[in-house]
């Protein structure tokens, strides 16, 4: 039942992509979502998906693994089309039927909020497939260590990261075994209503929780007695350094925003499209 | 009727690159109030064949029926399941109600059963594992000691009054002294009940002093079914599988080594102590 789930998951390949230091690749997601918020043309977004094809070609992750990541959208995206086709009342009336109002500009912002939320998903996606956890964590770590002097505890958090995606596996696992149990005494999680379905899964959360808890604790002692107090004079095997495939990709991303900014600038194709229609028609 | 297991094979993860297959062509019959025994490496499938039995699982080819219940159906085996109780290994995948009583009574709850018989059943499954309801009932099973919630946890499933109990490793973890202890409350409901017993165990021991058929499971394939001393006579390949035969057969095949004519076919304790005294006394073996 919980065989599906890919949080986090990673695709081990070796590619340039997966070879870019973690912090290099936590900082291009950032760069890449500056992007993205700042295309406020739709041909340019046609550019930023292109690029997007572009960095997973590179990364030698099979495009279904990054469709797989934009599947669980599949309601969210149509919802959110509709209301801003709906909603958003700007630019030219394209349709008017009793209450519902179509206008160019929802018709614009509807595009817009749906290609957004794939680029965004797409890139953030393409992160947790080229990264391992343990590296994409060791990267947050480094990139906040600066933070330290104003007590931000970096290293506590990274660690907290790192413990949760190790336990994920171990408790899908677990809630597999409880609600087997629970299912050979009869219960019954598929009939009734929500309220009813909902009061059926305690049997399967108590126990869950109950066990999470010990698993914690006696985790929390595993590493006290092997000496952990905390990330103060703490080695790492590898350490982590930026090379000339960091810069390129730095430069690679940086070629990226410049060339939305000056491509919307210098060609604003939707703006004279929208012109083109409006002398057509002769709309307003 | 029987539970009858025909030719079932189960494959994890059917057609990815990493299927594998975990069970291949097994047929058994389950007899009523038969004891079985189930024995095998780790990983040669025990877990996945009992969870089969009550229809966690569904074969990928083969069919398991309970009491005439195909349980490859899904109506069917709501009432092939009812049939079946399951002791999985570790109580603290079982345990969350509130008071032991509550815990116990889940069970017999899904089988809508009225409020005088749940209590009727209740109490007598706590005294069947041996808790006193006076000072067990209202307690919360998680301020419970290791034993004591496995009690728990075998009384939530004998209150159910299944036809074949299905035990997972049961005395996983118990001391020697708890190890007796729970299988003399399986035997003791066995009788009280008349339930067909299905035990995983990696003890022989334990599946010596009990079983009255052993299967023999091996990378997912049946190596042998048969007696216990039919099964334990066979010293040497069960070594080879990485399974210790019981102490009274590898203390009698050692005595035998040293020159102390013993009988073939000794595997409990009991049985070895007779046949030591019947040596002592100079008699000869048939």
């Amino acid at each position: 039942m919980f065989k599906d789930i890919t949080l986090g998951q990673y695709f081990p390949v070796d590619s340039p992509v997966h070879r870019l230091d973690p912090r290099t690749k936590l900082i291009l997601l950032v760069m890449y979502i500056v992007a993205v918020f700042i295309a406020k043309d739709l041909w340019v977004f046609g550019f930023i998906i292109a690029f997007m094809l572009f960095m997973t070609a590179m990364s030698r992750v099979p495009l279904s693994y990054i469709t797989k990541a934009i599947k669980p959208m599949k309601w969210l995206l149509p919802l959110m089309f509709l209301l801003n086709l709906f909603m958003v009342k700007t630019g030219t009336v394209l349709v008017q039927w009793q209450f519902i109002t179509i206008t160019t500009g929802g018709v614009r912002q509807a595009l817009f909020i749906v290609l957004r939320l794939i680029a965004l998903v797409s890139g953030a996606s393409l992160l947790t497939l080229t990264t391992t956890p343990v590296s994409l964590t060791e990267g947050l770590e480094r990139l906040f260590a600066p933070l330290k002097v104003i007590k931000f505890p970096a290293h506590e958090l990274a660690m907290m990261m790192t413990i949760a995606l190790r336990f994920i596996p171990t408790l899908l696992e677990e809630a597999d075994k409880i609600m087997k149990a629970q299912l050979a005494r009869g219960a019954d999680l598929e009939s009734g209503n929500v309220l009813k379905r909902a009061k059926a899964m305690l049997p399967i959360l108590i126990p869950l929780f109950v066990n999470s808890f010990r698993r914690a604790e006696e985790l929390a002692l595993a590493m006290e007695s092997r000496c952990y107090h905390g990330g103060e004079g703490r080695t790492r095997l590898k350490v982590l350094r930026f090379h000339w495939r960091d810069l390129i990709a730095f430069l690679i991303m940086a070629a990226l925003i410049a060339s939305v900014i000056i491509l919307q600038n210098t060609f604003p194709i939707d703006h004279w499209i929208a012109q083109a229609f409006k002398n057509l028609t002769g709309l307003k | 009727m029987p539970i009858v297991i025909e030719n079932l094979t189960y494959t994890y993860q059917t057609g990815s690159v990493n299927a594998f297959t975990a069970l291949k062509d097994i047929s058994l019959t389950i007899e009523d109030g038969e004891f079985v025994g189930l024995i095998g490496h780790t990983g040669s499938g025990k877990s996945t064949l009992i969870q089969q039995l009550n229809g966690l699982m569904q074969p990928t080819s083969g069919r398991v029926t309970v009491d005439g219940f195909d349980m490859n159906d899904k109506k069917q085996r709501k009432s092939g399941r009812a049939l079946v109780g399951m002791v999985f290994q570790y109580p603290d995948y079982q345990l969350f109600d509130e008071t032991v009583y509550k815990d116990i009574s889940f069970g017999p709850k899904n089988l809508k059963l009225d409020e005088a018989e749940i209590d009727r059943r209740v109490r007598e499954a706590m005294r069947l594992v041996g808790l006193d309801f006076d000072e067990f009932a209202e307690k919360s099973p998680f301020e419970l000691s290791g034993g004591e919630k496995r009690r728990t946890a075998l009384a939530g499933i004998i209150a159910m009054y299944p036809k074949y109990l299905v035990l997972d490793e049961p005395m996983a973890g118990l001391d020697p002294s708890g190890r007796k202890a729970v299988l003399e409350m399986i035997e003791g409901f066995r009788k009280q009940l008349g339930c067909a017993v299905v035990m995983v165990s990696h003890s022989m021991d334990d599946i010596a002093r009990s079983a009255e058929k052993v299967v023999v499971l091996r990378s997912g394939e049946i190596f042998k079914m048969g007696t216990p001393r039919e099964i334990f006579s066979m010293a040497d390949e069960l070594n080879e599988m990485g399974l210790e035969p019981p102490f009274a057969a590898r203390m009698a095949a050692s005595l035998r080594r040293g020159g102390i004519d013993l009988p073939h076919g000794l595997y409990t304790n009991e049985a070895l102590v007779d046949a030591l005294e019947a040596w002592k006394r100079g008699e000869k073996h048939v």
